[in-house]
């Protein structure tokens, strides 16, 4: 057992040979090629808007554009943080440019609209606190959003003292939480790495993240919980060998930082806690192997799942019914697939079963290949090198859960936590990816070459995060499109729902397609009636050539007032399979369109009012409904 | 070395100050929730997003250095905001744009006191940060230009696609007992039109309102008082004067919805 012991130490240590041959350069003062990498992240965003301006009116050319564009923005950034040792401050600046340039990729999509059916809930509550100076307001469609308000306090909070609007206030928080995310991992892992080169190239591993480009980008809460709970941790290691004059200052910005991520975002609470006991474990396994370690995480976790527990106890306890049926149905499917119960899930589609083309085919499966490498070689150097640093142990255990993600993939029910995962195992890949690229030692002669394979190799992790994190028709803008889920948002929607609000008032209960109830209840500010919150169903109301009497209970108990029609959707097949409710699909097979006749039955009822007209879009006052027989 | 230098903090607390003065004096921007004026926006952005952060960790650590102190002006001054909305959400004058600005500006200005008063600890050596050239100050001015021409292109572009529609409208309503419409139209048609509108009941004319010309964007509208509760469906129509055969939009008030309406007055 000693021999095989002292063997496999052997084995381990074998690059540290090759460390003296691996001389550092020494770090030139200025600030390098920010000169060069500025202009060309610059000059991407210009390329993106291109591409997003010829993909709305369908012109070719636009996937290649937007390709390019990325490419520009990513590829100088890596060629110069691969290239050999670099400063601070010019690290600093190129994320600083990186994280304005990626979050515009994501925002010139939309940049006159939210976009994602989440931002309009988050909207909602935002809107909510705006017009009614309180926190915990009522959202139907997403009862458990109020109740993490963190991010629409700071929104409403920048509206109040700027006067912008609601989405602009938005955009600029999430710029904000965008720096503090990539400048946070990159303090993080310079501090656990001692190298700000090993930590930039961490940094844009971490970009390989499948949430990271449009996911984490958008209005929801975890697009500012995630950057606070890295720098919660970026704060915990820095922390780590301060003395006791400036120690009680750190703990209180701490747990200032901690009471933040508790009020912004649940999943990110659960992480921060669930790292920070793992830390905890790997700084007292460390204390024993002799190694005199700073101030240990675990007050932090303590104080972070107080927080949390007294936060569910009182305010959110709603968050636990919210949570456990996505939990119960990932697991559930997870097994029913390692069991046979169930096959896998056709890999390279989404859910509206549109396959990915032949390239989005071949980067993401090289990307996984590439990640998985390099997280093998980043094991090795961390067994070898940094075993004792509890940091950096923490980080790996946390790094080692990766290739569990694209085993969830392969199943239908898991697939969307392997994705919401990502983010957060990215943060200890991120460094363990860099470890084996770029600073596990390797002979002289090989260095030329291994800067070359790991701008490659970035390219790859990052055009593969890409590719996973959103289909060919969810990254640049397209036409409108009826019942198209995203696509369905147009200005006119918007400006319909900005009518609602303004003329007829907040809060009245109204019935609508799927699109529409989302834009309704948020935009428009409406109380919309969802299954999820009703217990009712709407479908047979818009869908029925006439009104049967269950119809008019319904309308009448739920105190319905307002329905919208949006006669779109008689032209297209929906790509969900349903206009309005899910369980649609189960019994109408749509072969051709739903026919324009039901839809027009309001006309000429003599309880039924229609009071808004815009051509495509139609509202009808069912209030003379209530009294019907 | 480089001596520390208090200029940061006495803008930090100049901002503090004018905010305060702002949200105070009544000036806002009606368009956007009572927000303050528009022309305020680098001093708010400022004040929420960072120097309630900066003035506390020069307060209380005041050895930063310069990365970490940006990092922590943006994360402690989001952080401080966020809590901002849960203690103000249990006062009595709630989430407003004054109470804002009393909780940015009392942790600003606090972080200068306490950074003020602790002047006399020494002062560590740091080094300064490399100078910009002039290269590099073009070549940032040309990167800020590029981006927020992106952006204008991509607003541009996603305007330009937009449908091209006109709204209209008739909301029934009760002014003081008396039975109302708010009848309106709305122009998004990306040109200038001409807009005739007529009311008829079971084929009988009532109201007509023709020559109406808007441009794109812009808004037409009225209330119309009703003698009393229509006993019949009432249609108002509306017609395009390039087109006034073709019935462009068209609406309909019935009585039950007036009736609804008092119902609702009585028990809302």
């Amino acid at each position: 057992m000693k021999r095989f012991v002292r063997w496999l130490t052997k084995l381990l240590e074998y690059p540290l040979r090759w460390q003296q041959a691996a001389a550092t350069r020494p770090v030139a003062p200025g600030w390098g090629s920010l000169m060069i990498i500025a202009p060309l992240a610059a000059l991407g965003t210009l390329v993106m808007a291109i591409a997003c301006t010829r993909a709305r009116v369908e012109a070719p050319g636009a996937t290649a554009l937007y390709w390019l564009a990325l490419l520009l923005i990513f590829v100088p950034a890596a060629v110069r943080f691969a290239a050999g040792p670099i400063a601070r401050g010019e690290a600093f600046i190129t994320l600083i440019a990186l994280s304005i340039a990626l979050y515009l990729v994501s925002f010139l999509r939309s940049p006159l609209l939210l976009r994602g059916f989440d931002e309009f809930l988050h909207w909602r509550t935002a809107y909510d606190i705006l017009t009614t100076g309180r926190l915990f307001t009522d959202n139907a469609m997403l009862p458990v959003s109020p109740l993490f308000p963190g991010l629409e306090s700071v929104t409403v909070a920048l509206v109040s003292l700027t006067g912008m609007n609601l989405m602009d206030a938005g955009a600029l928080v999430l710029v904000s939480a965008r720096i503090i995310l990539l400048l946070s991992l990159f303090l993080l892992y310079e501090r656990a790495s001692g190298s700000a080169q090993v930590a930039a190239v961490g940094t844009l591993v971490y970009l390989g993240s499948s949430t990271f480009l449009y996911f984490d980008a958008q209005f929801g809460y975890e697009s500012l919980a995630l950057p606070l709970t890295i720098l919660a941790l970026c704060m915990l290691a820095r922390r780590e060998d301060q003395t006791a004059p400036h120690l009680p200052a750190w703990n209180a910005l701490i747990a200032v930082v901690i009471f933040a991520i508790v009020l912004t975002h649940h999943v990110s609470t659960y992480m921060l806690i669930a790292f920070l006991v793992v830390w905890s474990a790997t700084d007292i396994a460390t204390r024993l192997m002799g190694v005199r370690g700073g101030h240990s995480p675990l007050g932090a976790a303590l104080w972070a799942l107080l927080l949390s527990a007294v936060w569910l106890g009182t305010v959110a306890s709603l968050t636990l019914d919210y949570l456990k049926p996505i939990l119960n149905d990932a697991l559930n499917s997870f097994y029913q697939m390692v069991t046979g119960v169930s096959g896998p899930r056709r890999l390279f589609e989404d859910a509206a079963g549109q396959s990915a083309i032949i390239l989005d085919r071949i980067v993401g499966i090289a990307s996984v290949l590439v990640l998985g490498i390099a997280l093998l070689l980043g094991c090795w150097w961390w067994l070898a090198r940094h075993r004792r640093n509890a940091l950096i142990g923490a980080l790996m255990l946390v790094a080692v859960v990766y290739p569990l993600l694209p085993v969830m993939r392969l199943s239908g029910g898991a697939w969307e936590m392997a994705n919401r995962l990502s983010g957060f195992v990215f943060v200890g890949l991120g460094l363990a990816a860099a470890f084996g690229l770029i600073d596990l030692p390797l002979p002289r002669r090989w260095l030329p070459r291994r800067r070359v394979a790991a701008v490659v190799a970035l390219c790859i992790i990052f055009m593969g995060g890409v590719v996973a994190g959103a289909s060919p028709d969810a990254r640049l803008p397209q036409p409108f499109r009826a019942a198209a889920s995203e696509r369905s948002i147009d200005n006119e929607g918007a400006i319909t729902a900005e009518w609602v609000r303004t003329r007829l008032g907040r809060d009245n209960r109204m019935a609508a397609d799927r699109t529409f109830t989302n834009l309704m209840g948020s935009y428009g500010g409406q109380r919309m009636i969802v299954n999820l919150t009703d217990k009712i169903s709407i479908s047979g109301i818009f869908l029925s050539y006439e009104l049967s009497p269950s119809h008019y209970r319904i309308i009448r108990e739920q105190r319905i007032r307002y329905l919208l029609i949006d006669r779109r959707i008689t032209t297209v097949l929906p790509t969900l399979g349903f206009y309005f409710e899910e369980w649609e699909q189960l019994i109408v097979p749509y072969r051709p369109p739903v026919h324009i006749s039901p839809l027009e039955k309001f006309d000429y009822m003599s309880g039924v009012s229609r009071i808004f007209d815009s051509g495509d879009i139609v509202i009808y006052d069912v209030g003379g409904l209530w009294n019907a027989p | 070395m480089r001596p520390r230098s208090f200029r940061g903090l006495t803008v930090a607390a100049a901002i503090a100050l004018l905010t305060l003065a702002m949200a105070f004096s009544g000036l806002r921007n009606p368009a956007e929730q009572d927000g303050l004026p528009v022309w305020f926006l680098p001093f708010g952005v400022l004040m929420v997003l960072y120097l309630p952060g900066y003035t506390i960790t020069r307060a209380l650590l005041p050895e930063l250095d310069d990365a970490m102190r940006l990092l922590l002006s943006l994360g402690v001054s989001i952080s401080l905001t966020v809590l901002g909305g849960l203690v103000l959400h249990f006062t009595p004058w709630g989430i407003t744009t004054s109470s804002w600005a009393v909780w940015q500006s009392t942790f600003t200005l606090l972080g200068c006191l306490c950074a003020w008063a602790c002047r006399r600890q020494p002062i560590t050596g740091r080094p300064a940060p490399p100078r910009m050239s002039l290269p590099l100050v073009i070549s940032l001015l040309t990167s800020l230009a590029l981006t927020v021409t992106a952006v204008w292109l991509a607003r541009e572009s996603a305007f330009r696609a937009g449908t091209a529609f006109t709204q209209f409208w008739a909301v029934p309503s009760l002014a003081d007992g008396q039975p109302a419409l708010q009848i309106g139209i709305y122009n998004q048609e990306k040109e200038t039109v001409a807009y005739q509108v007529y009311m008829e009941s079971r084929g009988r004319a009532l109201e007509q309102w023709s020559g109406i010309v808007l441009d794109s964007g812009q808004t037409w509208e009225t209330v119309l008082i009703l003698d009393s509760l229509p006993q019949s469906p009432l249609r108002i129509l509306l017609f395009r004067a390039d087109d006034p055969d073709r019935i462009y939009r068209m609406v309909r008030v019935v009585p039950a919805t007036f009736d609804a309406l008092m119902e609702l007055q009585r028990k809302p």
